[in-house]
Parts: C-alpha cells; sequence; structure tokens
C-alpha cells in the first residue's frame, strides 16, 4: 500500500516535471519566433527610415537647386529686354518650372524631416510609406540639429513655396533669406543625412547581430532542454518499466498463490471424502473385531475344555457362543469387514491418485520445461478441477493424437486450470453444462480446445478479457489476474497463440495453439565461461 | 446400542463408497435409506416417514442445503444434519439463513461424534414427531396415493397486546449500539448492551424475545457466552450480526447455539428489521409450542450431546446465569 501511494507520488512528481520541461522548451521555441518578428520588424523600420532619410537628401538637393534656379530666372528676367517677348515668356515658363519643382521638394523635405523626427506618413509618388520616428538616441543625435535649424527657418521656405502664387512676384526679401539658409545649411544637412543613414545602418546591423545571438543562445538553450527532457524520460520510463516488472512479477506470484489456494481447495474437497469413509470403515472394522475377538475367545474356550475333558463346563458355554456366532452369520460381520476392508482398500487408491496428480498437476520434482501430452495435462488438471466441476458440469474429452511438446506441464496445467475454472463459472446460472476438451494437430501446431456451453462473453468484453485486472466475478472471487497470465503463459512461455470464440448465452471456445517444434532458444553450451581456464 | 427398528434414517451423498460406510455405522441401530442425489432424497422423504437426513453438502445437482431446505417444507419434523468437506463459506452462509439446520459435521468425522449427533437428532426427532400427524399413519389413511403434506408456515401466535417484545442489543461499538437502539427502539422494547456482562444483566432482568448481537466470537468467550445463554434461555431467538465472513464461525454459531440468522455488516436496515421481525414471531411460537425449537428439545432429550459441547467457561456462565435467573425470578 504504502509502495503504491509513493509510487503514486512519483508518476505525479513526474508528470510536474514533465510539465515544466514543456513549458519552457515551448517558451524558448517562441521566445526566437518572438525575437525574429522583432527583427523583421526592426530592420523593416529601419528600412524606412533610410528610404526616408534618402529620399529627404533628393528633395532637398532638388529643393536647394531649384531654389537657385529660380532665382537664376528671376534674374535673367529682370535683365531681359521687354521686347524679347519670346525670351521672357521662355524664362517665364523655366521660372515657374523650376518653382514648382521647388515648391514640391521643399514640401516632401519638410514631411520626411518630420516623419523621423515624430513619426509620419511619407507619400512618395502616389504609395505611402509609415514612418516610425527616430528613437534610437545616436541616430536622433545625427540629425537633431537640422531638425533644430529646419524647425527654426522653415517657415521661411514653407512660406515662399506656399503663399507665392506667381513665381513673378516672389518676395525678393524672402527669396534671400531661403537662399541664404539654403546655402548656409546645405551642407549641414547633405551630411547629417549621410551621417544618419550610415549611423541607422551601424546600429540596425548591430541590434541584428544582438537579436541573432540571442536567438542562438534560446535556440541551444531549447535544444538542451530538450534533451535533458528526453533523458530525464527515458531514465524515469526506465524506471517505470522496472517498477511495472517487479509489480508484474508480485501479480504472477499471487496469481499463483491464488490458483495454489484453488488446487488445495480442490484437493481438500477430493481428499476428505476417501479420508472421511476409509477412517469411518476402519473404525466399524475395530468395532466388528472386537466381536470377532470375543466369539474367538468364546470359541476357543468351549474348544480348550473339551480337550481338557471339561465336558460339563463345554456344555454350558456352548449355547451363549452358538448364539454369539449366529449372531455375527446373521448381521454379516465377516461380510461387512470383508466390504469395509474393500472400500478402505479402494479409498486408500483414491488418495494416493489424488497425490499422484497433485504431482503432475504442479511436476514440483520435474524439470519445469520438458516433454509432455497436453492430453496428460488435461487430464490432471481435470482432477484438480473436479470440485468445481462435479456439481453441475458434465465433461466430454475428444483427445487426439498429439505428439509431446516441448512445454512446461505446470505452467500449462494453471492455464488449463484457469480456462476450466471459468468454464464452470460460466455454467453455474444455467445449472448444468457441458465441458468440451479438443486436443488435435493443426499444421505445425498442437490446438487444445476447451469449450462450454455457459453464458458466453458479451462482444464488448471481447477484448478486456486478457487485460490484467479485468474480471467479471464479484470482488474478491477474481484477480482478474487468470487469463492476463495464462496469454503470457503460452505467448511468451511458449510462443504460442491463444483466442477465444464466444457467442452470448450459447458458450465459449478458447483455442490454445502451440507450435510443436520450439524455437532453439539458446545455445546450449559445455562451460558457462565463453573460455574455459584451468589452472 | 440400542436397535430401534422403526427409527428411519436417510444418508444423502454422491459418493457410493461414503454411503456404504455410513449404512454400516447405523445399519444394526437403525432402518436406513440411501441416495445419491437430492432429488431421490426428496422422493424418499415423500415417501417415507423420515425421522433423521444425514447429507453431504456437495452433490452433482442440488447442493445439500437446498436439500434440506426442501425436506424441511415437506417434512418439519425430520431434523437435518449437513455433512460438509470442502468448507465453501457461501454454501454454509446460504445453509444457516435457509437450511435451519440442526447440525453442522466437517469431514473427516469421527465416527462417535457422528453417533452421538445422530442419536441425539433421533431422539429429538422422536420429541418433534409428536406435534405433526405421522406420515404413516396418513399414508395408511389417506388410501394407495401418497398424499404430501407441505407444512404451511403456521400464523404465529399474535404479538401481546400492550407490550412491546424484549430485544436485547450486543454491540462494543457505542455509536453503533445508539444508531440500532434508536432505530430499533420504535417497534421493541430494545435492552442496549455494550458489553458481556451488560449483557448478562439484562438477560436476568428482562424478558428477552430476540437477541441481536455482535459478540466477538472468534474469542471463545463469546461462543461459551451465547452456547450458556441459549442452553439456559432456548426460546431466544439469536441474529448473529458481524463484520466477519468466516465459515467457521457460521458452523460454530449452528452447532453451538443454533443461530437464527447469520447477517454481514453492513447490511441493510430493512433485511435487518425482516430478520428481527421474523425472529419474534419464531420467538413467539417457541414460547406457545416449545417443541418447535430444536434447542430446547435438544436440551430435554439429549443433554449429553449438549454436556459434551459445553466448555467449561460456558458451564459457569451458565451457573451464573441460573443464579441471576433464581434471583430475578424470570
Amino acid at each position: 500500500m504504502a509502495n503504491n501511494n509513493t509510487q503514486k507520488q512519483q508518476a505525479g512528481f513526474r508528470f510536474a516535471e514533465l510539465i515544466i520541461f514543456g513549458t519552457l522548451f515551448l517558451a524558448l521555441v517562441a521566445s526566437v519566433f518572438v525575437l525574429n518578428i522583432i527583427i523583421s520588424r526592426d530592420s523593416q523600420r529601419d528600412a524606412e527610415q533610410v528610404f526616408c532619410a534618402t529620399k529627404q537628401s533628393e528633395y532637398w538637393q532638388r529643393a536647394y537647386r531649384n531654389l537657385i534656379r529660380t532665382q537664376e530666372r528671376l534674374a535673367e528676367l529682370s535683365i531681359i529686354d521687354s521686347s524679347q517677348t519670346e525670351e521672357i515668356a521662355e524664362r517665364l515658363a523655366q521660372l515657374e518650372n523650376a518653382f514648382l519643382s521647388y515648391k514640391s521638394a521643399i514640401l516632401m523635405f519638410d514631411s520626411t524631416v518630420a516623419s523621423l523626427d515624430r513619426g509620419g506618413v511619407l507619400a512618395v509618388s502616389g504609395v505611402e510609406y509609415e514612418i516610425a520616428p527616430v528613437t534610437n538616441p545616436e541616430a536622433r543625435k545625427t540629425i537633431e540639429e537640422v531638425i533644430r535649424k529646419w524647425s527654426e527657418s522653415r517657415h521661411v521656405l514653407l512660406d515662399l513655396a506656399e503663399k507665392t502664387q506667381n513665381p513673378r512676384q516672389i518676395d525678393p526679401i524672402q527669396l534671400e533669406k531661403a537662399i541664404d539658409f539654403a546655402i548656409q545649411n546645405d551642407e549641414l544637412i547633405l551630411a547629417s543625412n549621410r551621417d544618419f543613414i550610415v549611423r541607422l545602418g551601424e546600429l540596425s546591423s548591430e541590434k541584428i547581430r544582438n537579436l541573432q545571438s540571442a536567438q542562438v543562445v534560446a535556440l541551444v538553450v531549447s535544444i538542451l532542454v530538450f534533451l535533458s527532457m528526453a533523458i530525464r524520460l527515458t531514465i524515469s520510463l526506465r524506471k517505470q518499466a522496472k517498477i511495472i516488472q517487479e509489480s508484474q512479477s508480485q501479480l504472477i506470484q499471487s496469481e499463483k498463490m491464488a490458483s495454489l489456494g484453488q488446487m488445495v481447495a480442490g484437493l481438500a474437497h477430493e481428499m476428505n471424502t476417501p479420508l472421511g469413509f476409509v477412517r469411518n470403515n476402519i473404525e466399524i472394522i475395530r468395532e466388528n473385531e472386537r466381536e470377532f475377538q470375543e466369539a474367538l475367545a468364546a470359541s476357543t474356550s468351549i474348544l480348550k475344555n473339551l480337550v481338557d475333558g471339561n465336558y460339563s463346563e463345554a456344555e454350558k458355554q456352548i449355547p451363549k457362543t452358538l448364539e454369539r456366532l449366529k449372531n455375527i452369520e446373521d448381521i454379516g460381520l465377516a461380510e461387512e469387514n470383508t466390504t469395509m476392508i474393500n472400500n478402505s482398500i479402494e479409498g486408500l487408491d483414491r488418495i494416493q491418485e489424488l497425490i499422484v496428480n497433485l504431482r503432475n498437476f504442479s511436476r514440483l520434482d520435474q524439470a519445469a520445461t520438458q516433454l509432455a501430452n497436453v492430453n496428460q495435462c488435461l487430464d490432471s488438471t481435470l482432477v484438480i478441477a473436479n470440485h468445481i466441476l462435479k456439481r453441475h458440469m458434465t465433461v466430454v474429452k475428444d483427445y487426439g493424437e498429439v505428439p509431446n511438446i516441448v512445454c512446461a506441464p505446470a505452467q500449462l496445467n494453471q492455464v488449463f486450470l484457469n480456462i476450466i475454472t471459468n468454464a464452470a463459472h460460466a455454467c453455474e446460472e444455467k445449472g448444468e453444462g457441458v465441458l468440451r476438451l479438443k486436443t488435435f494437430v493443426e499444421k505445425d501446431e498442437v490446438v487444445v480446445q476447451i469449450s462450454d456451453n455457459g453464458k458466453g462473453i458479451p462482444p464488448e468484453l471481447m477484448n478486456k478479457i486478457f487485460d490484467p485486472f479485468f474480471t467479471t466475478k464479484p470482488v474478491g472471487k477474481g484477480t482478474g489476474l487468470g487469463l492476463s497470465i495464462s496469454k503470457k503463459i503460452i505467448e511468451d512461455g511458449h510462443n504460442g497463440r491463444i483466442t477465444v470464440k464466444s457467442k452470448v448465452g450459447h458458450g465459449t471456445d478458447f483455442f490454445i495453439h502451440l507450435p510443436i517444434q520450439r524455437k532453439q532458444e539458446k545455445t546450449e553450451k559445455v562451460f558457462s565461461e565463453s573460455t574455459p581456464a584451468l589452472n | 446400542m440400542a436397535t430401534e427398528p422403526n427409527i428411519n434414517i436417510l444418508l444423502v451423498d454422491d459418493e457410493p463408497l461414503v454411503l456404504q460406510s455410513l449404512s454400516a455405522t447405523f445399519r444394526r441401530q437403525y432402518n436406513i435409506f440411501t441416495a445419491t442425489n437430492g432429488k431421490d432424497a426428496i422422493e424418499i422423504v415423500r415417501q417415507n416417514h423420515i425421522h433423521v437426513v444425514l447429507s453431504d453438502q456437495r452433490m452433482p445437482g442440488m447442493l445439500g442445503h437446498e436439500v434440506l431446505r426442501v425436506i424441511k417444507t415437506i417434512s418439519p419434523s425430520t431434523i437435518r444434519i449437513l455433512l460438509t468437506g470442502y468448507s465453501d463459506l457461501d454454501a454454509i452462509m446460504n445453509s444457516v439463513n435457509s437450511g435451519e439446520v440442526f447440525r453442522f459435521l466437517t469431514k473427516p468425522w469421527k465416527i462417535d461424534q457422528l453417533r452421538d449427533t445422530v442419536s441425539a437428532a433421533v431422539e429429538i426427532a422422536k420429541k418433534v414427531g409428536q406435534l405433526y400427524p405421522s406420515k404413516a399413519d396418513i399414508m395408511r389413511t389417506g388410501g394407495a396415493e401418497p398424499t404430501e403434506i407441505v407444512e404451511q408456515e403456521e400464523e404465529p401466535p399474535p404479538p401481546p397486546s400492550g407490550q412491546k417484545e424484549g430485544l436485547l442489543i450486543v454491540e462494543f461499538n457505542k455509536e453503533q449500539l445508539q444508531t440500532m437502539t434508536q432505530v430499533f427502539g420504535k417497534k421493541y422494547q430494545v435492552y442496549p448492551a455494550a458489553s458481556i456482562n451488560e449483557a448478562f444483566d439484562q438477560l436476568s432482568k428482562h424478558d428477552i424475545y430476540v437477541m441481536l448481537t455482535d459478540l466477538n466470537l472468534n474469542s471463545e468467550d463469546g461462543i461459551d457466552f451465547l452456547h450458556a445463554v441459549k442452553q439456559e434461555y432456548p426460546n431466544i431467538v439469536i441474529i448473529l450480526l458481524t463484520q466477519v465472513r468466516d465459515a467457521l464461525l457460521a458452523i460454530k454459531s449452528i452447532n453451538e447455539f443454533q443461530v437464527y440468522r447469520y447477517h454481514v455488516k453492513p447490511c441493510a436496515v430493512e433485511d435487518l428489521d425482516k430478520t428481527i421481525q421474523s425472529a419474534m414471531n419464531r420467538a413467539r411460537t417457541y414460547r406457545v409450542q416449545p417443541l418447535k425449537n430444536v434447542a430446547y428439545v435438544a436440551k430435554e432429550v439429549a443433554p449429553k450431546l449438549i454436556e459434551q459441547q459445553t466448555t467449561e467457561k460456558a458451564s459457569w456462565w451458565r451457573d451464573k446465569l441460573r443464579a441471576a435467573k433464581k434471583l430475578f425470578g424470570k
């Protein structure tokens, strides 16, 4: 019981351990995935920021170029003669063109700066890009000055772009201011932009490296966890297998004891009957013998008196003795004694036969594995099972000519007793039944068929009957091990098969197939050691 | 050995050699009938006036206790003895509770014990036979067709009006004792006892009909006490309520104090109530017709057999009970 409890605890502990291992393993694998996602998301973000920065420098250059061009065209316009209308128109178109380019470029530039600073949507040729704000302090440092300078002066450049309806009427002061800013900061903007892109690239590859190494670590740890889980499981499975094996051998032992008990019970009953009447007979013989003795003594006395010549004494004794002798004859004491003695001898023979059968059944004095005939095994089992069968079963033997096989007869007897007992129980409700024992040879097997016409096995129980502890008998009646051990004995011990056919209400047939030729299990050796050494 | 050729004894065993041996034992004393199975035995009881039947328990077809149960209904005056070899628990329990067997004998038996038991049974049968019309008489007057008398369980005398019948409950577990006292207190006058000594007190002071007891019968004390009780108060019907299903115990309780029922704890209240009720009926019958009480008749006609079973301790209890009875006049 205590043993059982600790086993349960151990099993519970192992289960908890398994859960811990499993969770750990899964968490690690999940973290690798999460890291992966983070990496890809970060690098996408970085790529977008780089894209944004690239666009920024592109737009800045365009804006700068067009601003200068706008100024140039304006200057050209101011010096061109108003008569040269054609040229004026051309210059005007160029001015317009340059200014529009500047306008769109400077707006885009503004939006890239804002996007990098605070995040936002950048629309480039109809495609919108979601740009995350630059949060990394190192990367931010490179663009901070541009952002500061731009936020101070952006209104000058933007106002110029937005408020001017006609490029010809550009406010020259504003234009001057814008050009001043552009010229002063062109270098700074381009340089910081370059720095930013480089910095970001460095940072992102550093981050990716870190994340990748974290990934590698997580993978390695998860593999380790998996390995240790596998090792722990193997160890505990081994242990469990050992425990199961031990408890199984215990169970087999207890089943052996149970069938021994069954055997003893049967034997006790079979023994008690002859013992009972033999004992009684001998007591009767003793009583009768007393009367014989008395008659003999009286007769001897008469004879002695006659020899001695004491006729009167003899004459006195004769009538009484005659009556005594007549009484003995009337009652038939002599015949009774003969009968009692003969019966007693028969009873003793029967006891002897039982003992021989017991020996045959258990084969205690013989080798475990030997050549034996299943018919004989069945016969000795029937004697042991007689007390179970006698009340309500008719036994029909249909033995065929079967060759002797190498087997463990004591174990086979245990199997037969199990199945025969079940057959007897199956017919109990009916009150009477027929037990058929049939043996025959089929191909290279000896088949023992044990059939009854009892209540049968319901189909839903059919695949359970060989399970350990499965029993339909009330608690305390059957161990539920009989058939599972029988199967083990036949399949593992004899390389045989055991099959069942049953129909509810009609009966059950057990077929035990035993190979005639057994596979040589071990090569026989003369010496127990591989290379014997003598000194 | 007095020969009584008009006493009929029926021996039932499926083993012919046992029958021969038993016949040889009794043939000079009594008239012997033999049967090798229950069916034949029942037929013989139908045809003849059998005083004592001695049956084996394990036989093909009907089991011994079943045969005895049928015989009891056909011929209630026949005293039934069961011979059992293999102590089959269920069979013995069944026979205790259904067959009302006079004695159990176990194989192998001793010839003296067998003879004593059978001759005591014969004496009882002769006495009990006075209650029932002789079969021979019936057959003589009834013509060629053998009439069958199946005893109808006679109506037991009605319970005494106005007063409840005494039920003595012996139980060592105080809690269980209290529960049972409560449950049965409504119908009967319950006298609880938590020890043998208390039971002794209650027995001496009150009029007990039925005794429901869980004495520790494995200790000789319990058996001895009940043996003494049954001798001094043969009319008390004893019901055993115990935790152990023990065949040996069941055999002892039949042989020593003619236990009426053997109940195994825990049992349903309804079952126990039914048993107590039928035990009460039985107890009332005993008071009116003591000849129906085998224990009483056995004490009257076969004191030798009883005396053999009485141990020192039992006789000490008996003397004590006797003295108490004198003192309290119950």
